[in-house]
């Protein structure tokens, strides 16, 4: 009986079991509160969800959250493997880095938006970009330096003794060692990027983005509208974990097939 | 000669080496015969540059089979083997050598243990190197394949005779393959054994080479 209920086959069924008792609690919360501009009702919302789709002005603000986590992401990730690479080769730059990375860990998301729409002239796309990256970079670092660090021993000495260079024991040993613990990671990474992104937009009151109309929906007092663009903001973030997690497969062959 | 002077090593407080010795035939097969935690892969990593120790150890270029093969995942049997050898007629011949021809292509997941170990091998003897290192190789390996690789060993050393440092603690290991015998405990040599008979020795030969050495290890 107990083998049963933990066969993997059920994993989808307690999954949709998880999102019915979302349902539930929604709707327990409707009838609770009992007000519609607090708690939308799901009927409303799934309306509103289907008028966002039929709308270009939803597709277009789409298309730009996505494009602008994606730019977000590698440029958090290029900066990051840069800065690892560097940390890896010079001891010093790593200890150098150290409060670097620290200071922007703890930067406060909501303050440094208001100082990046300054500098930047109120541009209102450039600075949810920048908050997210400010985020997704010493995360991406800390996630690398730790794959670094967890590189056989063993193979550190292979690379001592038998004089390997540098340049080639990084491309050819080091980082496919790390690669698949730092991939397997990317799609947790881009859906929180998307995560930030909207948090930034809805700051920077970015109209060509979701965080944009969920603003605009706000101060309309639209509720069942802002409950769909959050529903299809989480949607987005589940698609995007989904993609890139299969990145993780490009390095498939190291671990488990036979490539003759 | 390759000499050892005044080589001392310790972790913390705890010495391990104080003022050793050593000198090492060139072209002979040295084995280093000890307990676990005498002090064996210290002074193979001393001499690799693994470690840094006090005395005067020869600067040397070394090829080293660690306990574990260490080969790169990420790359093919080809792969690892042209990380250290830029010609691939050498490395064909040495994949001929160690029977691994057919297998070039495979990654080092898709390898058997004994088979991971003929790359290690294969690695160490491509590699242009002014000794081996060997820290215990086969001790992981059933009777049967460790004397397969013992073959393989020396059918590949007999056409270099290259210096080769080994480290073990089975006897019979050191019995087969080694022209001298150190016994070594607490960063001190007990025994030095020279045999006498040319390597590999049959087994007959390995019976009283043997008895000798337990003698000496027991006593």
């Amino acid at each position: 009986m107990k083998k049963f209920f933990l066969s993997r086959k059920l994993n989808i069924v307690y999954s949709l079991i998880a999102v019915v008792l979302m349902w539930v609690v929604w709707i327990i919360a409707f009838y609770a509160v009992g007000n519609r501009l607090l708690v939308p009702s799901y009927t409303e919302t799934f309306k509103e969800m289907w008028l966002c789709f039929k709308s270009v002005e939803f597709w277009v603000a789409l298309g730009s959250t996505f494009l602008r986590t994606i730019i977000s992401f590698l440029i958090s990730f290029a900066l990051a493997g840069v800065c690892a690479a560097l940390a890896c080769l010079c001891v010093p730059l790593r200890a150098a880095l150290r409060p670097v990375v620290a200071f922007v860990r703890i930067l406060p998301t909501l303050a440094i938006i208001l100082l990046i729409l300054r500098w930047t002239e109120n541009n209102k796309n450039i600075a949810p970009v920048i908050v997210a990256v400010l985020v997704l970079f010493p995360m991406i670092y800390a996630q690398i330096m730790a794959a670094a660090d967890g590189v056989d021993g063993g193979l550190k000495d292979f690379v001592k003794v038998y004089g390997i260079k540098k340049h080639v024991a990084l491309f050819k040993i080091y980082l496919p060692a790390i690669c698949p613990n730092v991939l397997a990671q990317t799609g947790a990474n881009v859906s929180l990027g998307l995560k930030i992104m909207v948090s930034g937009e809805v700051l920077a009151f970015t109209l060509k983005g979701l965080g944009g109309l969920m603003q605009s929906a706000n101060i309309s007092a639209m509720i069942a509208r802002l409950a769909a663009l959050t529903l299809i903001a989480v949607a987005a973030g589940i698609i995007m974990d989904l993609m890139f997690s299969q990145l993780v497969r490009i390095t498939y062959k190291w671990n488990k097939r036979d490539a003759k | 000669m390759i000499e050892i002077k005044n080589f001392s090593k310790s972790y913390g407080k705890i010495s391990v080496y104080n003022n050793f010795n050593l000198s090492l035939e060139e072209g002979k097969i040295t084995c280093l015969l000890g307990a676990s935690g005498s002090g064996k892969t210290t002074l193979l990593n001393a001499i690799a540059g693994i470690i840094k120790a006090e005395g005067e150890l020869p600067m040397l270029k070394c090829s080293y089979v660690f306990q574990s093969p260490q080969l790169v995942p990420s790359l093919t049997v080809r792969g690892n083997l042209s990380l250290i050898c830029d010609d691939d007629a050498k490395i064909d011949v040495m994949l001929e050598r160690v029977g691994l021809s057919d297998k070039s292509a495979r990654y080092p997941v898709n390898l058997s243990g004994g088979e991971a170990r003929r790359v290690a091998v294969a690695r160490a003897f491509l590699y242009e190197s002014d000794i081996l290192l060997m820290d215990e190789p086969f001790s992981s390996l059933d009777l049967k394949l460790k004397y397969r690789m013992l073959d393989l060993f020396f059918e590949i050393w007999r056409k270099d005779r290259r210096t080769v440092l080994m480290v073990t603690h089975d006897v019979d290991e050191a019995v087969a393959a080694a022209h001298r015998i150190l016994v070594l405990s607490d960063g001190k040599i007990l025994h030095d054994f020279t045999p006498g008979t040319e390597v590999p020795r049959d087994p007959s030969e390995c019976a009283s080479v043997r008895e000798k050495t337990v003698q000496l290890l027991l006593n």
